[in-house]
């Protein structure tokens, strides 16, 4: 099979072409922000080169950032909001997490600086009507149409583009909210109505309420958006459906996007994991630390037992959203973090120079120095190859600006200035994946490293060394840089259906069994819709439990078949295994009594059957790559050293002994002493850690 | 009206003042890391090193969270994780709830003078302490701390402090408004060996759990310690073991005086001068009709910060906090405002630091006076006061003045709750929705509605789902409170209302126990002319017609609306709510920031629209006139002339910003300084007094009912008997309103900001 994967980055928009014979095909265009799809087109017909190669294409996949750009600068549709009497202010109030969701406790410790977001939608268009359902489901107070009726037509009166419900407990009961429906569809035919019953059935008013609210916000432009996207490209040849990248992981059909465009939001970094996945699969590597190390941010996602970290929640400007994502963590670090002096001390970030000004180096008046300085500094990489050539850097700049903040007021040289950033910068990294793993309850030491990203490969093999990792690897070699776009290329069509109802164990599995059946049958449902005319469709179950009082659950699996009492009772002793993994051994208290909280059912269409071209392995001596010799200093070893350089022709089979330095035409892969490369059947760079522990 | 309390002899021994051990206090068989100074590590392996102590914290305090089985400490992050070098300095604390922080560091001192010989300080033990002499904030902060040892010697400490839910006493929840002393309050627990060697010691944990009214929460509880403590002791070990003992000593060292040079610097860049502040608490315990000082006096020479309590009014009912309170209470005022971009190295801003809590006073109580409020009475008036102090202080220095806050949430509002839940099983709970309080006003921004704690940098309220999910309770409304936010030309942020009934009770009443101040006037202040916010309030409407109400399918929006009897709950008070009873309870927004006539109009109108203020009090404070959703333009400018004339009694000269160009150093945003050492308005350029004199004294001062400081206050009287003032102080030129005043009637003009300029 063929597929295409289009990524959209804030810069760069990529695209990975997977042939029907396993070759891969990159392109990279730059973004175009306000009308993104120019960008698509523009990368599409990079890699088209006259062979219609949408017409021959099982899937299109597109990764977007349409609906993040417009949560994040307010200019989604202008929304009008219907809350329960009384429950006006439930999305001003966001619970307070508002003020401090996503940020780093650096952010947040500056008190006057910190706020929350501008608000999706402001109070005056949010309107209350007279109806109320109680924790059981019953109506306490019947919708009183006349109030909904007044409700709707002042939000008209007012302009609004889109109308967001979210009435108390309606999970339980979701007769008012349909009901609503009805009456908004009867005064405003054709207006974009989200209910929270339907965008996301669960407990919890707040998040409900924001997650509501943002699809109502999004999903009119990223329709749009797409429906537009997709003309496009049918008139340029493209026969199959355009799929839209979910922040779970997943794709979905770009027509489902009017009730799903908040589970996009999240999306940008999920492609990576999801590459990860696929490439695990073809390695025999079931858990996966995968690091993104960009120009101006490092995410980590981890895939264990071949499946990749689902939370039930995402956070997205502050907004926290029942939308199920990939759990990947970022910080802000990277190519632009920015290294300062204080007081004898060298610190690094939080601060980024960003893409513009960008690093010193750039050339474009950034005088701060960053780790991309340190890089060119140090030699690791070659200023006049960055990008394949296309975009010189400059390395005198890099050199003053290291030597004029760093070097002189804490008193040491350039040189061990600089690989004193590039050493803390690695630190952050295996700290941050570190405080990542362990957190999840799992030992970073069970798993390999895939570093990919503009910059992974750079320092991969510092921070997978100090983590103990069994092994570091950089996908795909050339293509590391491009790897999220090809996550996207090989996704599957996932949906996630959820539903809460609170119960104490010992649970009824009659109560269970029911509850699953119909989320499974609204799963399988929706996939369906979703296009996939091929494809087994598989169910996976999911409880979040916890002990009573606690207010975080543990995503719990159930077994498949139908629920009986024992299917329950192994689900708690999983729960119980798995709070204990998180928490220690002992920590778990079941004399405080087990609830359940929230049903999930996890939906995917295995679509895909791509697979990656297989050469031989070849000779192992990398002599025909070799580039030349250059003196480059390794922190490690305290001292310069003859440094071998190689590039162009890497072949499968070759076996690199560090210090070594291969550079390929979108990134740079550095061997370090004591370290042993080789090149596998797929193209991968793979470094073996020996013992599989920390020096 | 509270009986005499009788001193106890030999109590003396467990009041801690946090000072660092002498080395000759602990018993000689316990062995201590001992410090080398001299010993260098290069400044990458420091940055690095730091990095990992620090993650450890988060580490711990990640683990803490999510075994804690209390809605105290998972919602409201009634919590804190501290890492202490071998004498008990804190080298890193979380970032949860703040007072803690000078909590744990008393009690491991303490821990060191009384129990390194008896029963003997060993690896893996760990020792709980509640007890307030000895450092907790109020008998239900308990904490559990834990040596960690390198090779037989005493290296460090890790420890955390969790809110339960009930440690006993004659109140649930354990806030015992109607103890007389403290012998009626939660049982207090000075330091105890709980964990002897690696093992929970059982008896001891009996006698811990029996005193509680929710012991499985408590249980649970001391898990979630028991558990971080462990992972932050490994984490540690791992460091040790990689990167040597010596280096990792050497390096929580290093961590600490780096956070002292930089706060030591930061100091340096502020004029020498007293700041000072007077706030109260009403209502001492239930029956009690008194007001109670805090008096601030902060003084600030060189790189050092001195927080003087003198002046505050004795210890009274329960509302004192000890020492450790004060300190923690100060700290929360200090840490974001003074060092939002230093590390939280406690142990080393506390040698720039200085504290004065004379004993015997609602600051520093002399045991047995009740503490079971200290939490969030004694030490939170601390933080009202530091905050206002500090922010005075920042106003003072144009590089800093963007990090100041006007007053946050002026008080905590308890709601204990007891019954059946849903389940038909016995709880006890703290309702957190209270965590949604409003900041206080920025110079360059209105305050943050519904923002939180300043004494926690995250929490969240729960969801109305959560709550009714778990408890027999149904809410008729949660909202922001309209006009609760203090006006100023940058408005506080609003605090919230919540109100419920009863419901699937089963005719049983809901137990309560109420415990707040702020009730008869606003405790959280203004800034520079800002006004302050609101005050808190519960109140209950008794034999409501509710029922009728929703029967006929409508949702009341207000207690106005129903029939019933309409009662003003004290700030202590132990109720029941029965099935027609209507609860609602208000909590405080943030004060504002600068005179509010100065607010842009378009402003004032955004407000309006939104809720965020009604239309009398943007005419009234604002001056602002608002007809048919539009600003009337002239009609505006007519009123705020008005409102300016009215202020000084005659025409006010216009603002022209004469003194900026020629000033010699700056008070605060609207006092000046020139070059003869007199003060003069930023607005105007009047010289309103020498510099060496309280410059209220030479300002229009209006003395107004206390009501007047905010829309939504209520009568006083309703609370307490001493009559309280709200007064103004407008520059006698121009009328630009310079200061505000919440004080007692009877109290002089407090010369809040005095100046020692060259």
């Amino acid at each position: 099979m063929s597929t295409i994967g289009v990524d959209t980055g804030g810069t760069f928009t990529d695209l990975v072409y997977m042939r029907d014979d396993g070759q891969i095909e990159v392109a990279k265009r730059p973004s175009t922000p306000p009308d993104f799809s120019v960008g698509v087109m523009d990368v599409v017909e990079a890699i088209d080169k006259g062979r219609n190669v949408l017409g021959g294409l099982d899937y299109f996949y597109h990764g977007t950032t349409v609906a993040t750009n417009a949560m994040i600068t307010g200019s989604g549709a202008r929304i009008g909001f219907i809350t329960t009497a009384g429950h006006r202010d439930v999305l001003p109030m966001m619970r307070i997490i508002g003020r401090s969701a996503g940020k780093s406790e650096i952010e947040l410790k500056q008190y006057s600086y910190s706020d929350k977001p501008a608000p999706i939608v402001p109070k005056s268009r949010i309107k209350e009507v007279h109806e109320r359902i109680d924790y059981k489901g019953a109506v306490v107070v019947p919708l009183n149409e006349a109030s909904a009726r007044k409700a709707v037509r002042e939000l008209l009166a007012d302009g609004v583009q889109a109308i967001g419900v979210c009435f108390l407990w309606s999970f339980k009961n979701r007769g008012h909210e349909r009901r609503m429906r009805e009456i908004i569809v009867e005064e405003a035919p054709g207006l974009h109505v989200s209910i929270s019953s339907d965008i996301v059935p669960a407990m919890k008013e707040y998040e409900r309420s924001a997650t509501t609210a943002v699809n109502a916000h999004v999903a009119p432009l990223l329709t749009s958006y797409l429906s537009k996207l997709q003309d496009a490209l049918r008139k340029r040849g493209l026969g199959s459906p355009l799929l839209v990248m979910q922040s779970m992981g997943g794709a979905m059909r770009a027509a489902d996007s009017e009730r799903r465009s908040v589970n996009t939001l999240a999306s940008g970094p999920a492609g990576g994991i999801v590459a990860a996945k696929f490439l695990g699969n073809l390695l025999g590597h079931r858990n996966i630390i995968g690091a993104d190390v960009g120009g101006t941010s490092f995410d980590v996602g981890l895939v264990v037992d071949g499946e990749p970290i689902i939370t039930s929640t995402s956070t997205v400007n502050q907004y926290t959203l029942l939308a199920p994502t990939i759990d990947i963590v970022s910080i802000g670090a990277g190519g632009g973090s920015i290294a300062w002096a204080d007081l004898g001390r060298l610190k690094v970030g939080p601060h980024s120079a960003g893409a513009d000004p960008g690093p010193a180096c750039y050339g474009r008046g950034g005088v701060q120095p960053t780790v991309t300085d340190a890089d060119i500094v140090l030699g690791y990489i070659d200023p006049d190859y960055f990008l394949g050539g296309d975009f010189k850097l400059n390395r005198a700049l890099a050199f003053k600006a290291i030597e004029e903040k760093i070097a002189r007021p804490l008193g040491m040289s350039v040189r061990d200035a600089a690989s004193g950033i590039i050493e803390i910068a690695n630190h952050h990294m295996s700290d941050l994946i570190r405080k990542m793993t362990i957190e999840r309850g799992y030992d970073p030491r069970d798993f390999v490293v895939y570093g990919f990203g503009g910059a992974g490969p750079l320092h991969g093999g510092a921070f997978g060394r100090e983590l103990g990792v069994k092994e570091v690897i950089f996908p795909l070699g050339n293509i590391s840089s491009a790897f999220s776009a090809l996550g996207l290329a090989v996704s599957d069509l996932t949906t996630v259906t959820q539903l809460s109802d609170y119960a104490l164990a010992p649970f009824d599995a009659a109560i269970v069994g029911k509850h699953f059946e119909a989320l499974e049958k609204e799963a399988v449902e929706s996939l369906k819709g979703g296009g996939a005319k091929r494809g087994k469709i598989t169910l996976q179950r999911i409880l979040e439990l916890r002990y009573k009082g606690q207010t975080h659950q543990v995503d719990t699996p159930v077994g498949g078949g139908a629920i009986t009492s024992k299917t329950l009772e192994a689900t708690i002793k999983e729960f119980e295994r798995r709070y204990e993994r998180l928490y220690g051994r002992g920590s778990g208290f079941r004399e405080a009594g087990i609830e359940l909280v929230t049903y999930r059912v996890l939906g995917t269409t295995h679509i895909q059957d791509a697979h990656l071209q297989k050469l031989a392995e070849g000779d192992s001596d990398p002599a025909p790559a070799r580039l030349g010799v250059e003196k480059l200093y390794w922190r490690e070893l305290k001292q310069e050293v003859e440094t071998a350089i190689y590039g162009g022709k890497i072949k499968p089979g070759m076996a690199f002994d560090g210090p070594a330095v291969i550079r390929f035409e979108a990134t740079t892969a550095l061997i370090h002493p004591g370290q042993h490369a080789r090149i596998d059947s797929y193209g991968n760079v793979r470094i073996a850690n020996k013992s599989g522990t920390s020096r | 009206m509270t009986k005499t309390v009788l001193k106890i002899p030999g109590s003396e021994r467990f009041a801690a003042q946090g000072k660092r051990p002498e080395l000759s206090a602990i018993a000689p068989k316990l062995k201590i890391f001992p410090y080398d100074p001299s010993h260098e590590i290069d400044p990458i392996t420091l940055e690095v090193v730091g990095h990992k102590l620090w993650q450890i914290n988060d580490e711990q305090g990640q683990a803490l969270k999510k075994i804690s089985g209390s809605p105290v400490a998972t919602d409201a992050n009634d919590f804190n994780v501290v890492l202490c070098d071998e004498l008990g300095d804190i080298v890193n604390i979380g970032p949860y709830y703040l007072p803690h922080a000078a909590n744990v560091d008393f009690m491991v001192k303490w821990t060191l003078e009384n129990r390194s010989d008896n029963p003997g300080i060993e690896p893996d033990d760990m020792f709980l302490c509640n007890d307030c002499w000895v450092g907790a904030l109020h008998p239900q902060d308990v904490a559990v701390y834990s040596p960690v040892f390198v090779e037989g010697q005493l290296f460090a400490w890790t420890g955390s402090t969790i809110h339960q839910v009930d440690v006993g006493g004659v109140n649930i929840g354990s806030w015992c408004v109607d103890a007389e002393d403290h012998f009626a309050e939660g049982m207090t627990y000075p330091p105890i060996k709980i964990v002897e060697r690696g093992v929970i010691r059982k008896d001891i944990e009996d006698v811990y759990l029996r005193r509680s009214r929710a012991p499985n929460l408590v249980a649970l509880d001391l898990r979630a310690h028991i558990a971080s403590n462990n992972v932050a002791k490994q984490r540690l070990m791992e460091l040790v073991e990689r990167y040597g003992a010596t280096t990792i000593h050497s390096a929580m060292k290093k961590q600490m005086d780096y956070a002292e040079q930089r706060f030591r610097e930061r100091l340096r860049k502020i004029p020498d001068g007293i700041w000072r502040c007077e706030t109260y608490q009403e209502v001492c315990k239930s029956g009690d009709r008194g007001v109670y000082k805090t008096f601030l006096t902060m003084r600030k020479t060189a790189d050092r910060l001195q927080f003087d309590f003198t002046g505050s009014d004795p210890n009274a009912g329960m509302i004192n906090c000890t020492r450790a309170g004060a300190v923690g209470g100060s700290v929360v005022a200090i840490l974001p405002q003074l060092c939002y971009d230093i590390p939280w190295a406690l142990g080393g801003l506390h040698r720039a630091l200085d504290f004065v809590t004379p004993l015997g006073t609602v600051m520093n109580a002399e045991f047995p006076h009740g503490v079971s409020m200290g939490s969030i009475s004694g030490t939170w008036a601390a933080t009202n006061s530091a905050n206002i102090c500090v922010a005075n202080m920042l106003s003072s220095v144009p590089e800093f003045q963007d990090r100041l806050l006007a007053g946050c949430i002026g008080s905590w509002s308890t709601v204990i709750a007891s019954g059946l839940d849903n389940n038909k099983l016995p709880f006890v709970t703290m309702i957190m929705d209270a965590m949604a309080g409003g900041w206080g006003a920025r110079t360059f921004a209105d305050g943050v509605n519904t923002a939180g704690l300043m004494a926690a940098i995250t929490g969240q309220c729960p969801n109305v789902e959560t709550n009714e999910g778990l408890y027999p309770i149904l809410y008729l409304y949660r909202r922001e409170t309209r006009d609760s936010g203090g006006a100023g030309e940058y408005r506080g942020g609003m605090g919230a209302t919540s109100c419920w009934i009863p419901y699937d009770t089963e005719n049983r009443p809901i137990e309560m126990v109420l415990a707040t101040f702020g009730q008869a006037f606003p405790t959280a202040l203004g800034v520079d002319g800002g006004y302050p916010s609101n005050t808190a309030m519960y109140k209950m409407v008794r034999g409501s017609n509710v029922a009728e109400w929703l029967a006929r399918g409508e949702i009341p929006s207000d207690l106005s609306q129903m029939q019933g009897k309409l009662e003003h709950l004290p700030q202590k008070y132990e109720t029941q709510q029965f099935p027609e009873d209507v609860f609602e309870q208000t909590w405080g927004g943030g004060g504002g920031y600068g005179d509010p006539l100065r607010r842009l109009p378009a402003s004032v109108l955004a407000d309006a629209v939104n809720d965020t203020i009604s239309l009398g009090a943007a005419k009234k404070y604002y001056g602002v006139v608002i007809e048919n959703g539009a600003i009337n333009a002239a009609a505006t400018d007519k009123e705020r002339l008005r409102i300016r004339t009215e202020r000084i009694g005659r025409a006010p000269r216009a603002a022209n910003g004469g003194a900026i160009g020629n000033s010699n150093g700056r008070i605060s945003q609207f006092l000046l300084v020139d070059r003869k050492h007199n003060i003069v308005c930023q607005n105007c350029g009047h010289v309103i007094g020498p510099l060496k004199q309280n410059y209220k004294t030479n300002m229009v001062r209006k003395d107004n009912n206390i009501q007047e400081a905010n829309p939504l206050i209520v009568d006083p009287k309703i609370f307490i008997d001493p009559e309280m003032v709200f007064r103004q102080y407008f520059c006698p030129s121009c009328a630009v309103q310079v200061e505000t005043e919440v004080l007692l009637a009877s109290s002089e003009p407090v010369w809040d900001k005095e100046l020692f300029l060259e």
